[in-house]
């Protein structure tokens, strides 16, 4: 109950850095994307169920305040990178934000693929320029803190600390 | 012998697929997030407000103390802007006693009756694709969706797109779905186009539908022509730049500048009001 109460504090901390403070910064064409970033860091550290769940949330959240089909796609995403788990060690710098960039890139394409309004108003490499590639990269660079950070919350929050093998 | 044998992960890519095809037919659907989640919208725009509200303060202590010297140059030239345009305004409301009694001469009707209400922005879309806005005005306020919105100074900034009880999504004009028929705002042109949100390059934005010989030439003003029953004849959307030749010749496309392009919206103006027919 406590992690469910401390994950879903998280997502509307998110929601709010996402909506209200992230548009502030004028980072221009360099605008992250929490929600996946902690979908797959949830679901490389808790593995596919989680990330499913986390993504149906987070999506859900990111489809109420812009548009798209993120409830689905985060999901997807989230359950991809829960194929992880296990499988790389938790303590890892380099394997989490190269997941996430995979993620987003697969993300992007899917989501151009999917819109009918990007899919006709947008060229391909237009989208792969200026939206899906200063995204994945920003999102992978944004996961070295989100990482560890996500890690320490989990390890605080149970006896056995994630991070040992 | 077992030609398949079953796997937990095959129930995973199974899952994908039925996900990529939900989210096709979502889309296409135009099926979007179920009503009974718009509760969420209610608990968290409180916490954007006040977010908002804090950045403005900390982005005003800051401009102040970076930006003195600014403000003084600043002020010395509006000042004197202020007197030149109060002359300006003498001479406009001369003018618009004279329009209006011509119009009551010939027995014209008000063109168009805005009735707006202002809004504050209190967010940004979650998402890098779909440029809009989040404002804290909704339902209760009168807000229904496709109202025009523009800027304090009339610049058309998009149309209101999901309407939440207390706050409402604004789709902006650089929205690669947003489509607005535009009209050249010179007399002797006022030929008529199409404005839509289809990025050419960085800050440009394609205008198309026009006839291979229309009158149309860079710095040309675009406003919107009101043929469409959901926006009022006469919002400034922006200014040609480039003017190229469509469909092998048979057609112009011409790249404009949207004027709120590049701008920091922090109020917006929704137009409530029935403009009905227009000239």
């Amino acid at each position: 109950m406590k992690a469910v109460a401390i994950k879903g504090a998280i997502l509307l901390l998110i929601t709010l850095v996402q909506v209200s403070l992230l548009p502030r910064l004028s980072l221009g064409k360099l605008q992250p994307d929490f929600f996946l970033i902690v979908t797959c860091c949830w679901a490389l550290i808790n593995g596919s169920r989680m990330g499913v769940g986390s993504g149906f949330v987070a999506g859900l959240l990111q489809d109420l305040y812009g548009s798209g089909s993120n409830i689905f796609i985060k999901p997807a995403m989230g359950y991809l990178s829960g194929r992880f788990e296990g499988k790389i060690y938790k303590d890892s710098v380099v394997f989490p934000p190269l997941i996430v960039l995979g993620a987003s890139f697969l993300g992007g394409i899917i989501t151009f693929l999917v819109h009918e309004e990007y899919l006709f108003n947008l060229t391909f490499s237009y989208a792969l320029q200026n939206i899906i590639l200063p995204g994945a990269l920003v999102n992978a660079v944004l996961c070295l803190g989100v990482y560890p950070f996500l890690l320490w919350v989990e390890n605080k929050m149970e006896e056995t600390p994630r991070g040992v093998y | 012998m077992r030609l398949f044998r079953f796997k937990f992960w095959h129930l995973g890519i199974l899952g994908i697929v039925l996900i990529l095809i939900l989210s096709w037919a979502a889309t296409y659907l135009e099926i979007s997030v179920p009503q009974p989640f718009n509760f969420i919208h209610r608990i968290t725009a409180p916490f954007h407000r006040s977010v908002t509200w804090l950045g403005d303060r900390v982005s005003n202590v800051r401009s102040f103390f970076t930006n003195y010297r600014d403000f003084q140059e600043q002020r010395a030239y509006y000042d004197l802007r202020i007197a030149q345009l109060e002359k300006e305004l003498q001479m406009m409301e001369e003018i618009y006693r004279e329009n209006q009694r011509l119009r009551s001469l010939l027995d014209f009707s008000q063109r168009v009756n805005y009735e707006t209400v202002g809004a504050r922005v209190i967010g940004m879309g979650a998402d890098s694709w779909g440029k809009s806005l989040l404002i804290d005005l909704g339902k209760r306020d009168g807000l229904a969706p496709r109202q025009p919105v523009i800027s304090r100074n009339g610049l058309l900034v998009g149309q209101v797109d999901e309407v939440y009880a207390r706050t409402a999504r604004v789709t902006m004009l650089t929205h690669p779905g947003f489509v607005v028929g535009g009209i050249v705002e010179r007399e002797e042109s006022r030929a008529l186009g199409m404005v839509r949100g289809t990025p050419l390059e960085e800050g440009l934005y394609l205008m198309d539908n026009f006839s291979w010989d229309a009158d149309i030439e860079e710095g040309d003003v675009i406003i919107t022509s009101g043929m469409s029953e959901f926006f009022p004849r006469g919002l400034i959307i922006g200014q040609v730049e480039t003017i190229q030749e469509g469909d092998y010749g048979l057609t112009q496309e011409v790249g404009i500048r949207p004027s709120i392009y590049g701008q920091t919206v922090e109020e917006v103006l929704i137009l409530l009001g029935d403009w009905g027919e227009q000239e």
